[in-house]
C-alpha cells in the first residue's frame, strides 16, 4: 500500500502569551493510501493539531508534510512550506473534511452545502451533489437549512460534502463527538460505507475506543507525540 | 464566487438587515448631508454666476446728477473700457390701493431698444413686452407680495409728481437679486420696496434729465477686467472725467450691494457645506468601518470552513465584500436621494429670499460620484479590514472561535489610581475595562458625540449671534419707530417744526446721509472706501449706533470736528484714532475736507462712518439740514401718520421699525430655524446611529458576557446599563468636549465671515450649551432604548451554548 501522506519529525507550538504549548512534539506517521485510520487520545493531546497539519490547513512549526498525488507521474507535494495558494488547491481537490460541529454554513440549504465543495472541484468524481446527499440518506431533505436538521442529520450532510467533492483523503474530527450514541454509531457505519465502497482514505480522530474496531491502524497520541500505532485485525 | 455563495450573501444580508439597516442609515446621513449642503452651494453659485453673465449685469456703475448722452459715447473711447451705457435710475413713492404704506421705489428706464447691462430677464412670459408711456415692468418680489397682475395700475410719485403706471409684467434682473428695505433693515421688504422699469424717455423727461443720463453701466476690456487695481484705476480716470457732472458713486461690481449680499451668503454656504459634511462624513467612514468589520470578523467560524473547504482567501474576500457593497450602495442610493430632496428644500428657502432664476436643484455627477465613492469606499475598505482578520488566520485557526480578549489590567488599575479603581462598583469596573481595551472602538464613540455637539453647538452659536446682531443694531443702537427719508436735504428747524404737527408724533429726529470717499492720508489713494456719511444731531435720541461703544455719544458735540468709523472701516482705510481721514463728499460742494478720526464705533454692520450733522451739513456747503427724518409717535396712529406722510411729495419712502424687525425675524425663522432643525436632527441621528452601531459591536463581541450576567440573575435593565453605561459615559464625554470644539469652530467661523457687510459677534451661552446637550441626550436615549430592546431579545442561552 502506498503512502498518502507523510510526516517527518513534525512539530507544532502554539504562542499563548508568554508560555508556548506543543502541540505536537517530532510526530512522524505515514498514512496508506485506502485505509482507515483511527488517531485516538485524551483532550489536548494533539489529535485536532495533527489533523489540521494533514488536511494543510495549518503549517506546522517545523518538519515535513508530504502529500503524493494520486495521478500517475505527478510530483509529491510538500504541504509543511506551501503557499496559501497550493494548500488550497490541495484542499480543494483532495481533501474532505467532517468536523464534529459539522461546519455547515447557516444560510445555505442542504443541499447548497454541499454544492459550495462540489462548485470548486476540477476533480470529477462518482457523486453530484444530490448523489451524495441520497448516500448519506438524506434525499428528501436537500432544501433543509441546517437549523431544521438533527444533528446526526447535519452531520451526514458533512459526511455528503466531504464525499461529493471526490477527495482522496476524508479528515473527520470526532465526527461522533456532538451525536448521541445511537446517532453516533449510525454516522460511523457510514463512514465505513464509504470507505469500503469508494476506497477512500479516511483518517479519523476520536476518544471513543468503541469505534476502533473499524480502523484498519490506531494511533495513538500523548501530550503531542504518537505513543503507539498498532496494526488492526 | 459560486451561485452558492452568491445564494448565501443573500440570505446573510436579508437575516442581518436589522444591523445593515442601521449602518446604511449612516452612510445616507453623511451622503445626503454633504450632497444637499454642497448642491445648495453650487447651484446658488451657478445660478449667480449665469445670471450675471447671461443677463450682463455692468462691471461697474457711476452715478452722476446728469451727464449728456453724447459725452457717453466719448467716454466709450477711454482706455480700459469695452462698453459703456447710460441710463437712468430715480427714486420714486408708490401707492397701491388697498394698501396703506408708501412703497419706497427706485425707477429705472429701459431703452427702446432694451438693455445693453442688467438686461430683464421676464418671468410667465417667453419675451419681454415692449413698454409703452405709462407702462412699466415690476420687480418680482414686489410683483407676488402685492399680487399684481398685468394690467394691474398702481400711482408713482416721481419728483413730486403723480403719475398711473400700468404694470407690463414681472422681471428678474442681475443688479437687484438682493433688494433692501430701506431703514438700514438686513432683510429685503418686497411689501414696502420694489423697482419698477419705466420707458427710458419717460423716466428721463420725469426727472428732468431730457437727453442726459444719471447713471453710467459698463463693461471693462478684457485686460481691465478681473484686475482690482486696473479696475480702480480706470474708474478714478473716468470720474475725473465725470467730474464737472457731479459723481456721486462710481464703484465696481464687487461693491454692488446686491452683489456683496449674494456673495456673502454664498462664501457662508461654501463654509458651511466644506466643514459640516466632511466632518460628518469622517464620522461615518469610520463607523461603517469599524461596525461593518466586526460584523465580517463575527463569520469567522464560517470563513475558515470555507477556507477548509478550498475557497481562496480572494474569493472569500470578494464574497464579504458583498457585505461592504450592499451597505455603501444602500447608503448611497438612500443618501442620493433624500440629499436630492433636501437641496429642494434648502433650495426653496434661497428663492424667497434672492431673485435669482433657480428653478430645479441641479444634479452633480461628479458630486453623487463623490459620495458614492466615499460611502462604498468606506464601507469596503472597512469590510476588507474585517475579512483580512479572518482569512489571514490558517483555516484550522479561524474555525476556532477566537481566544478570550486580552485580560490584563488597564490604566486604571495601576499606580495611585488603583485607589479610585478600588472604589468603583462592579458595573463601573465593567465599563472602564471595556473602553480602555477597546480604545479605537471607544474613540469611534467619543468620536461621533464630539463632532456632532461641535456641529449642533456652532449652529445654534450662529443662530445666537443674528440674534444678538439684531438685538444690538437694531434695538439698541434703533430707538425711532418710523423712518423717513426724503427725496432731498430740508433745512432740520423746518423739518422738525412740520413733522411734530403730524399726529401721534412725539419726537422728531433729523439725520443726514451724504455719500462721500474717505481716503487714509498718505495712502496715495490706495486705502479708499466709497460709503455713505451718517450726519447724527447732538445727543441723538432715536437712532445713534455710537451708542454701541460707551463713551463716543457724549463726544459728538456741534464743535466735535472729526470721524467716528466703524472698526471695520478703520481697518480698511488703516487708520486709527488720531490719524487724518480725506472725507471728498459727493453731494453739494463736493469740497474734500481733512478730518481726525476721533473715535472707533464697534458695530457689525456696513461700513460706517459718523459726525456732527452740522459739520456735515457745512461740510457740503449747506447748513443745518436733514433728509432722513427719525420719529417717535404713538401707538395706533399708523393709518393717519401714513395718510399724512403721503401727502407730502418731499416723502420718498416710510419705513416702520416694527416691520424691519418683523420681516428680518420672519427671514431668520424661515432660513435660520428650518436650516437649524436640518442640522440638529441630522446631527442628533447621525449620534444615534453611531452610538447605535457602535454599541451593537459591542454587545456582539460581549455576548457571553451577556449570557452569563443573565445566568447570574442580572435583569435585561441591568444589563443593558453596563453597556449603555460605557456608551453614555464616552458620549457624554464626547458631549462636554463637543461644546469645545462647537466654541472653537464658532469662532473659527465668526473670525471667516468678516465681510464688509457685517461681522458675526462670537455668541457661546448657557443656552447653546443646554439645547445641544438636550438634543444629543434625547438621541442617545432614544439609541439606548433600541440597545435594551436588542439585549431582551438576545438568546442568552443559545449563546452559551456555542462551544469553546
Amino acid at each position: 500500500m502506498s503512502t498518502v501522506l507523510e510526516l517527518v519529525d513534525v512539530s507544532k507550538i502554539y504562542p499563548m502569551g508568554e508560555v508556548e504549548v506543543k502541540a505536537l512534539d517530532h510526530v512522524n506517521l505515514a498514512v496508506r493510501r485506502g485505509e482507515l485510520l483511527m488517531v485516538l487520545g485524551q483532550s489536548g493531546s494533539g489529535k485536532s493539531t495533527l489533523l489540521n497539519v494533514l488536511g494543510g490547513m495549518d503549517r506546522p512549526t517545523s518538519g515535513k508534510v508530504t502529500f503524493t498525488p494520486p495521478e500517475p507521474g505527478a510530483k509529491p507535494i510538500e504541504l509543511a512550506r506551501a503557499r496559501d495558494g497550493v494548500l488550497t488547491k490541495f484542499r480543494r481537490n483532495y481533501v474532505g473534511f467532517v468536523f464534529q460541529f459539522f461546519n455547515l454554513i447557516p444560510t445555505l440549504t442542504a443541499l447548497e452545502n454541499v454544492q459550495v465543495a462540489t462548485a470548486l472541484n476540477s476533480r470529477p468524481g462518482p457523486f453530484t451533489a444530490k448523489t451524495a446527499l441520497e448516500v448519506v440518506g438524506l434525499k428528501d431533505r436537500g432544501d433543509h437549512f441546517p437549523s431544521q436538521l438533527s444533528g446526526g442529520q447535519q452531520q451526514r450532510v458533512a459526511i455528503a460534502r466531504g464525499l461529493a467533492s471526490n477527495p482522496e483523503i476524508l479528515l473527520c474530527d470526532e465526527p461522533t463527538g456532538n451525536l448521541d450514541s445511537e446517532t453516533g454509531r449510525q454516522v460511523l457505519d457510514l463512514l465505513t460505507q464509504v470507505h469500503r465502497e469508494f476506497g477512500k482514505t479516511v483518517l479519523m480522530i476520536t476518544h471513543n475506543p468503541e469505534s476502533l474496531s473499524i480502523a484498519d491502524r490506531v494511533a495513538e497520541l500523548s501530550d503531542g507525540r504518537i505513543v503507539s500505532l498498532k496494526e488492526q485485525a | 464566487m459560486t451561485w452558492q455563495l452568491l445564494k448565501k450573501l443573500w440570505r446573510d444580508l436579508w437575516q442581518r438587515k436589522g444591523s445593515l439597516g442601521a449602518l446604511s442609515f449612516v452612510g445616507l446621513l453623511g451622503i445626503a448631508f454633504l450632497l444637499s449642503s454642497f448642491g445648495v452651494y453650487f447651484d446658488l453659485r451657478d445660478a449667480r454666476d449665469h445670471f450675471y453673465h447671461d443677463y450682463a449685469l455692468a462691471d461697474f456703475r457711476i452715478t452722476v446728477k446728469a451727464v449728456p448722452e453724447n459725452l457717453v459715447r466719448a467716454l466709450e473711447k477711454e482706455p480700459g473700457i469695452e462698453r459703456l451705457e447710460g441710463g437712468v435710475s430715480l427714486e420714486a413713492r408708490v401707492e397701491i390701493d388697498g394698501f396703506p404704506d408708501p412703497v419706497q421705489t427706485t425707477m429705472v428706464g429701459v431703452p427702446r431698444n432694451g438693455k445693453v447691462f442688467n438686461k430683464l430677464r421676464p418671468l410667465g412670459q417667453p419675451e419681454l413686452p415692449p413698454l409703452d408711456d405709462g407702462q412699466a415692468l415690476a420687480s418680482s418680489a414686489f410683483y407676488r407680495a402685492h399680487n399684481l397682475a398685468t394690467g394691474s395700475r398702481i400711482r408713482a410719485i416721481l419728483l413730486g409728481q403723480q403719475q398711473t403706471v400700468e404694470i407690463a409684467g414681472a422681471v428678474q434682473s442681475p443688479e437687484f437679486v438682493y433688494v433692501l428695505a430701506p431703514g438700514g433693515s438686513l432683510a429685503p421688504d418686497p411689501l414696502h420696496t420694489a423697482v419698477l422699469f419705466v420707458p427710458l424717455r419717460q423716466v428721463q423727461e420725469a426727472g428732468e434729465l431730457e437727453n442726459s443720463y444719471n447713471q453710467l453701466l459698463g463693461r471693462f476690456s478684457s485686460d481691465v477686467r478681473g484686475r482690482p487695481e486696473r479696475e480702480n484705476e480706470v474708474l478714478q480716470a473716468l470720474e475725473k472725467r465725470l467730474h464737472p457732472y457731479g459723481v456721486i458713486e462710481a464703484i465696481p461690481q464687487s461693491q454692488f450691494l446686491s452683489v456683496q449680499f449674494l456673495e456673502s451668503d454664498i462664501v457662508g454656504l461654501k463654509v458651511s457645506s466644506s466643514i459640516m459634511p466632511t466632518l460628518c462624513l469622517i464620522i461615518v467612514a469610520v463607523v461603517l468601518n469599524v461596525v461593518i468589520g466586526r460584523l465580517v470578523a463575527g463569520q469567522r467560524t464560517v470563513v475558515g470552513t470555507l477556507k477548509a473547504l478550498g475557497y481562496s482567501s480572494a474569493s472569500v474576500t470578494m464574497h464579504y465584500m458583498g457585505f461592504g457593497l450592499v451597505v455603501g450602495l444602500i447608503g448611497a442610493v438612500g443618501g442620493v436621494t433624500v440629499g436630492l430632496v433636501l437641496q429642494d428644500g434648502l433650495l426653496s428657502m434661497y428663492r424667497k429670499v434672492y431673485e435669482l432664476p433657480i428653478s430645479q436643484p441641479g444634479f452633480y455627477p461628479q458630486l453623487i460620484a463623490i459620495s458614492v465613492g466615499l460611502s462604498l469606499g468606506f464601507a469596503l475598505l472597512g469590510t476588507a479590514f474585517g475579512v483580512r482578520a479572518a482569512t489571514r488566520l490558517a483555516p484550522a485557526v479561524a474555525m476556532r472561535p477566537p481566544p478570550p480578549e486580552m485580560g490584563g489590567r488597564i490604566l486604571l488599575e495601576r499606580g495611585p489610581l488603583r485607589y479610585f479603581w478600588q472604589m468603583l462598583p462592579f458595573a463601573g469596573r465593567l465599563i472602564l475595562r471595556a473602553i480602555f481595551r477597546n480604545p479605537f472602538r471607544s474613540c469611534v464613540t467619543f468620536g461621533s458625540a464630539f463632532v456632532a455637539t461641535t456641529i449642533m453647538v456652532q449652529s445654534l452659536a450662529m443662530g445666537g449671534a443674528i440674534d444678538v446682531l439684531i438685538e444690538r443694531e437694531f434695538r439698541h443702537a434703533q430707538r425711532q419707530d418710523v423712518t423717513v427719508s426724503l427725496r432731498e436735504p430740508l433745512h432740520r428747524v423746518a423739518l422738525r417744526r412740520e413733522f411734530e404737527r403730524l399726529p401721534g408724533v412725539k419726537l422728531v429726529e433729523g439725520h443726514l446721509q451724504v455719500p462721500a470717499t474717505l481716503t487714509a492720508l498718505g495712502s496715495n489713494g490706495e486705502r479708499s472706501r466709497q460709503i455713505v456719511l451718517s450726519g447724527l444731531p447732538h445727543n441723538p435720541v432715536l437712532e445713534n449706533p455710537l451708542r454701541l461703544t460707551s463713551g463716543l455719544t457724549e463726544r459728538l458735540t456741534p464743535e466735535q470736528q472729526g470721524l467716528f468709523l466703524s472698526d471695520k472701516l478703520a481697518r480698511l482705510l488703516g487708520v486709527g484714532v488720531g490719524d487724518l481721514v480725506e472725507v471728498s463728499p459727493r453731494r453739494g460742494t463736493r469740497r474734500a475736507v481733512q478730518l481726525p478720526v476721533v473715535g472707533l464705533v464697534d458695530t457689525w454692520l456696513g461700513l460706517g462712518a459718523f459726525l456732527n450733522i452740522d459739520v456735515l451739513s457745512r461740510t457740503i456747503g449747506e447748513h443745518a439740514v436733514a433728509d432722513k427724518i427719525l420719529l417717535q409717535v404713538e401707538s395706533d396712529v399708523r393709518a393717519d401718520l401714513v395718510a399724512s406722510l403721503a401727502e407730502r411729495p418731499q416723502v420718498l419712502g416710510v419705513t416702520w421699525r416694527s416691520d424691519s424687525l418683523h420681516e428680518m425675524d420672519k427671514l431668520m425663522q424661515q432660513n435660520l430655524g428650518v436650516m437649524l432643525t436640518v442640522i440638529l436632527v441630522f446631527c442628533g441621528f447621525l449620534a444615534f446611529g453611531a452610538v447605535l452601531n457602535t454599541a451593537m459591536v459591542a454587545l456582539a463581541e460581549r455576548e457571553r458576557e451577556v449570557g452569563t450576567l443573565r445566568v447570574l440573575g442580572y435583569t435585561p435593565l441591568s444589563v443593558t446599563a453596563i453597556f449603555s453605561g460605557e456608551s453614555l459615559l464616552l458620549n457624554c464625554l464626547g458631549i462636554v468636549w463637543g461644546w469645545g470644539g462647537g466654541a472653537a469652530l464658532t469662532y473659527a467661523i465668526t473670525f471667516a465671515y468678516d465681510t464688509e457687510i457685517f461681522r458675526l459677534p462670537f455668541v457661546f451661552n448657557a443656552e447653546i450649551v443646554a439645547t445641544s446637550t438636550g438634543v444629543m441626550l434625547l438621541f442617545l436615549t432614544a439609541s439606548q432604548s433600541v440597545l435594551g430592546l436588542i439585549v431582551r431579545q438576545l438568546p442568552w442561552l443559545d449563546v452559551l451554548k456555542i462551544r469553546e
